[in-house]
């Protein structure tokens, strides 16, 4: 650790930290625009010039972005000079900078209207002609409003060293430089996304976003991407319980500060699709809505059927630890039956960025954190099961919107006597069921996930399900307790304490402990170069 | 389709490569540019995609280097580029004069050229020949201590 | 007055073909690489250069000693020569890359062999063609006579220098600005710290950055020895200078004083004055960035101590003389227009204030400035100067701008309060120097008195 003084005040701070970092973790912020804790250090704004002794009692200028902190350091940030140079940086990228505040996406988030606020002047000097660059649409994702853009090259340095891309540049020269794509290669890399993140302006903006409502408006809600198993943090900005964008949250253990572009814009698809809002039972070769009082009747029957030892239960790698975790109570209680499986999604590619950002080949979010729940890695002894005539019943957990069966899948589950299946959308796991129950997509849950390196990390509801659909954990315990079950605690956090002392490698933690930023499991199931 | 130089040149590239470590083709970008602009008269996109698959960047990398520097053409110029300095030095032994003169008598603007396309005329900063001027750059050829008479001269030469 | 000397150009004055490695051999070329590689160690050559007072030539004017001495040992290291000679009023560069280009390939080797070097490259202006062309030429002689390539003269030094093109922007002469643009990047200069070429250069790795002229007299020291060296010129300038005159002046060149010689003599008794003895009005006396000098401020001798005190610098010694017909608006409206063609556009101050900056001037020239102008102007050099990553922002940014404003400030009120471009009788143009001061130790760092200010008009 470092003793460093800053504007009069001691502060202890860990040594070789950057500056601007220290500073800002313990409450003083240093203005800056170029400098991002997940890109090196650029130093071209020179919005964060401080002074420094650099000999006793004289005083010197630096650029705070490109300083390491070092013990006996001392800084000043609100000199005359350091005061006086924000506010001639502000003017400086005002000259040319359109007066779009009233129509531009980043307003209220914006750091030349934050700084401009706090350091700049309140009437421009300037009486010679604006610079009007037109704007420029990058790719599938980003546009580029050139006049706003402070050429600070967050965006340039993303590609060239997160994505490893490098689809941007700068042309031009002086003044007159731009940012950039190359004639026929747009800005389409897996995490474009993310410039518009970084971009301390309002240059570069996704298309999604574009003109959408002023961001003062959404409620925020911290949660996790369910797009795949490297649960990204993210944070939804709701509003009337539709999602309006997803940006990444700050997790230097899982996603730093990144997502896909998969995960940010693929929630269209979930809230777009047609979902069930009652249940189903089948009448000849149709499924019928049903009401609940009859869908849970049909469940109760078909799966105690023979005394239950028949009966198997399949949970999903979309879905939390809670439901799994209750689904084998079920098994176990209810059904007194050892028949368990895990209905796994089959794997793609695994996309590595230049930086070792992951975007996972397996699409499902919590496949290691279901099959240490379930104690099944698969379905191989369900099917095995149903094949060899000792599995006729099943009670399978999907959630996926875009799950395809294949022809075995398909044959073995046509041989079962009783499907019972818990979905979202008319699945094609819906299309063979006896009785089908409307369960939550992750944007309605509360509960937890495990990600591929065994981090468990916490899931918010966003909003309530949607017409007669009900939240998955609170369907199986019901569906339990109408088999006869003591389920125990109904509510996400409780269930997880029970899952503390009952699962392996969870021991030890809970709500308070996995917090906003997850913890690491340990032992079987989890990751052993974790440690803690 | 790809532009190729042809098998000279491609040995002149391969002569430029050779000056550097072997992992640091990059900086063989501004010669090949040169290159280039002499191999296809300016610098096109495509000369710059050609360029990057010989050092093994991105395009827009290249184009970064193409854009910046003020000798590499975008567009076509005439036979004769013409290009006169107009920095402090010569502006003070009469380069507006010579200017003036040029842009008369071949009736082009600075930066413009002639619908004949033989001549293009610009203006460049300074070319360290200050003790000669006013002074212009015909291609690669240096003219010193103009004067209206020298400049007939000269444009006589060129014929 | 001091006398001239040809210790530099002695050589290229009375041979044209110094180019050609034979006739530069038959001269004595190249015995001092041989003396040097085979008496002496490279400890040697580095007390010798420190010995010697040498101080940069290519405008900074740091001692080469000292920064030789800099340089980290974290093989391998690199050197790198600048040639990249843009800045106005400077074209003594080219006088030797054209004239002797041997002689400054010796100093290479030389300084190559005191740093244990082993790769070179010796960057030019792109549009010095014919010079890049003779120079590829001239290092494939020097190769094929043995100087060059491996175990050099039998005495396990290896060694390539190569040519390397610059494309025509000003900003490859920035140290850093160079080493980029020889790694193919846009020649953005890099944050000092830590990015000190000697610490952390090319690819990363210790790297000299030398001026061709500073080459060029390295091969001197090494010839003539320190001690003989440093009895040219005085203990603050030792060695030759190779001042270039240009401009208002009847006999413009290049001639090889010592940094003894005033402002005043060169203009007058060196080259000869002023073309029909009119007046002076003023001198920019290191290329087109170094603080303007009036006449009254002319009686200082050349070196860059001297020049520092007052306010202004040594810098390439390229001496453009302006007399009485020139406008100062006029001439500070084309240095504003060359800072802000050859802005690079990296960081804030520079990118946006310079082309203000201009924007300003010009409208002042075509009648259109305003009483706030002046001020203005003299604000936006205070928001830029010392607050940009490279040095570009203060010269040729800053200093024109404002010692050209503080010193003639009558003629830039004539200008905004006429509401044309006026060109006032020289004494009337400028203020007396006890009517602004200069705030060490930056050059540049002008203030107008108050009073001086009240005076004039307001």
């Amino acid at each position: 650790m470092a003793t460093i003084t800053i504007d009069d005040k001691e502060y202890t701070v860990p040594d070789g930290k950057n500056l601007v970092d220290a500073a800002a973790e313990v409450g003083v912020d240093i203005p800056h625009f170029c400098y991002h804790p997940g890109l090196r250090p650029d130093g071209n704004c020179r919005m964060c010039l401080a002074e420094m002794e650099i000999r006793p009692g004289q005083y010197g200028l630096i650029t705070s972005c490109n300083t390491r902190v070092k013990d006996g350091m001392k800084i000043k940030t609100d000199t005359p000079q350091a005061l006086s140079n924000r506010k001639g940086v502000m003017e400086f990228f005002l000259l040319n900078h359109p007066l779009d505040c009233p129509w531009c996406d980043q307003a209220g988030e914006c750091r030349l209207q934050d700084y401009s606020f706090a350091h700049g002047r309140s009437e421009s000097r300037f009486v010679e002609t604006k610079r009007v660059p037109p704007k420029k649409d990058l790719g599938s994702h980003i546009v580029l409003f050139t006049t706003r853009c402070i050429l600070c090259q967050r965006c340039t340095r993303f590609c060239d060293d997160i994505a490893g891309t490098s689809e941007l540049g700068i042309v031009q020269m002086g003044s007159k430089s731009e940012i950039s794509t190359f004639p026929g290669r747009p800005l389409d890399n897996k995490m474009s996304g993310n410039v518009a993140d970084i971009c301390p302006v309002g240059a570069l903006v996704t298309k999604d976003f574009l003109y959408k409502p002023r961001i003062w408006h959404y409620e925020k809600v911290d949660t996790l991407c369910t797009g795949c198993s490297s649960g990204c943090n993210i944070t939804l900005e709701v509003m009337g319980q539709k999602i309006y964008r997803i940006r990444p949250r700050t997790n230097l253990e899982v996603n730093q500060y990144w997502m896909c572009d998969d995960g940010r814009f693929g929630y269209h698809a979930w809230q777009d699709v047609d979902r069930l809002k009652t249940p189903l039972k089948r009448v000849g070769d149709k499924l019928e809505p049903t009401t609940w009082p009859e869908a849970v009747r049909i469940a109760v029957e078909g799966l105690s059927a023979e005394g239950g030892s028949q009966t198997a239960v399949a949970g999903s790698p979309m879905a939390t630890n809670e439901e799994n975790y209750l689904l084998r109570k079920l098994a176990h209680l209810a059904l007194k039956t050892s028949h368990i499986g895990l209905h796994r999604k089959p794997a793609g590619e695994t996309w590595v960025s230049k930086s070792g950002f992951r975007i996972e080949g397996d699409k499902s979010p919590n496949a290691r954190g279901a099959a240490a729940m379930l104690g099944a890695e698969d379905m191989q002894t369900v099917f095995d099961g149903i094949e060899t005539g000792t599995v006729k019943r099943l009670y399978l957990l999907g959630g996926d919107i875009e799950r395809a069966l294949s022809e075995t899948e398909r044959a073995t589950l046509g041989k079962l006597d009783f499907l019972l299946v818990q979905d979202v959308s008319r699945s094609e796991l819906v299309a063979l069921a006896h009785v089908v129950l409307p369960g939550a997509i992750a944007f309605e849950k509360n509960g937890t996930m495990t990600h591929v390196g065994g981090r468990v990390q916490r899931l918010a509801a966003a909003f309530p399900q949607p017409g007669g659909a009900r939240m998955d954990s609170d369907i199986i315990h019901y569906i339990g307790r109408q088999l006869g079950a003591d389920m125990g605690a109904s509510d996400p956090q409780t269930i997880f304490d029970e899952i503390a002392g009952q699962i392996e490698g969870y021991a030890g933690l809970n709500y308070e402990t996995i917090g906003k930023s997850g913890a690491m499991t340990r032992g079987a199931g989890s990751s052993e170069a974790a440690g803690g | 389709m790809a532009l190729e130089f042809s098998p000279e040149a491609r040995k002149r590239a391969d002569e430029i490569l050779s000056r550097y470590p072997q992992d640091r083709k990059k900086s063989a970008v501004v010669p090949l540019l040169h290159l280039a602009q002499e191999e296809w008269g300016y610098v096109t996109p495509e000369a710059m995609v050609c360029v990057a698959d010989m050092i093994g960047c991105s395009p827009v990398k290249v184009a970064e280097i193409a854009t910046f520097y003020p000798m590499y053409n975008k567009q076509p110029v005439g036979k004769y580029e013409i290009h006169v300095c107009h920095t402090l030095p010569c502006a003070l032994t009469g380069c507006a004069e010579v200017l003036g003169y040029l842009s008369e008598k071949l009736g082009l603007q600075p930066g413009e050229t002639g619908e004949d396309k033989r001549f293009t005329l610009k203006k460049i900063e300074c070319l360290a020949a200050c003790d000669r001027g006013p002074v212009m750059l015909v291609n690669k050829t240096l003219y010193t201590n103009l004067t209206p008479e020298k400049i007939d001269d000269i444009l006589k030469s060129l014929e | 007055m001091a006398a001239p000397i040809s210790v530099l150009t002695k050589e290229l004055r009375e041979n044209p073909r110094l180019a050609d490695i034979d006739v530069y051999i038959a001269q004595g070329g190249y015995k001092t690489v041989e003396k040097v590689l085979k008496s002496m160690t490279p400890e040697d050559i580095v007390n010798e250069v420190k010995n010697s007072g040498l101080k940069g030539r290519g405008g900074a004017g740091f001692a080469t000693g000292m920064k030789w001495g800099l340089c980290a040992e974290r093989f391998p290291l690199y050197l790198c020569v600048n040639g990249d000679e843009s800045e106005p009023g400077s074209f003594k560069d080219r006088l030797l890359l054209e004239g002797n280009p041997h002689r400054v390939i010796e100093g290479m080797i030389i300084t190559c062999f005191a740093l244990k070097i082993n790769l070179g490259y010796l960057y030019m202006r792109g549009e010095f063609f014919q010079i890049i062309d003779q120079m590829e030429a001239c290092l494939k002689q020097t190769k094929a006579h043995g100087f060059l390539g491996k175990d050099i003269l039998g005495t396990g030094f290896d060694l390539e220098l190569y040519p390397q093109a610059g494309a025509g922007a000003y900003i490859c002469g920035e140290e850093t600005g160079l080493i980029e643009s020889l790694e193919g990047n846009r020649p953005y200069p890099r944050l000092k710290p830590p990015f000190f070429p000697a610490a952390i250069g090319l690819w990363g790795q210790p790297t000299i950055v030398n001026n061709v002229e500073t080459m060029a007299q390295v091969e001197r020291i090494l010839d003539m020895g320190a001690e003989a060296y440093k009895q040219i010129g005085s203990a603050d300038s030792t060695g030759p200078r190779l001042f270039g005159m240009c401009g208002h002046v009847k006999k413009p060149g290049i001639y090889e004083y010592d940094s003894t010689v005033t402002i005043r003599e060169l203009i007058y008794d060196v080259a000869g004055g002023i073309p029909g003895d009119r007046k002076l009005k003023g001198v920019i006396p290191g290329g087109i960035s170094a603080p303007i000098l009036t006449p009254l401020e002319i009686d200082v001798p050349a070196e860059f101590g001297a020049m520092g005190k007052i306010g202004t610098m040594g810098g390439t010694g390229g001496m453009i003389v302006m007399d009485e017909t020139t406008s100062i608006v006029d001439a500070l409206l084309n240095a504003s227009s060359f800072a802000r063609h050859e802005s690079c556009g990296q960081c804030t101050p520079c990118r946006e204030g310079v082309p203000w900056m201009n924007d300003i001037l010009r409208r002042i020239k075509e009648g259109k400035g305003r009483s706030e102008d002046l001020e203005l102007l003299l604000d936006i050099c205070v928001q830029i100067h010392g607050r940009t990553v490279c040095v570009f922002g203060q010269a040729p940014g800053v200093w024109p701008v404002r010692t050209m404003i503080v010193k003639y400030w009558p003629e830039f009120k004539a200008c905004i309060d006429q509401k044309r471009l006026v060109v006032l009788p020289v004494d009337e143009s400028y203020l007396k120097p006890d009517q602004y001061e200069f705030v060490p130790p930056v050059p540049g760092n002008f203030r107008l008195k108050p009073e001086a200010v009240a005076a004039a008009g307001g």
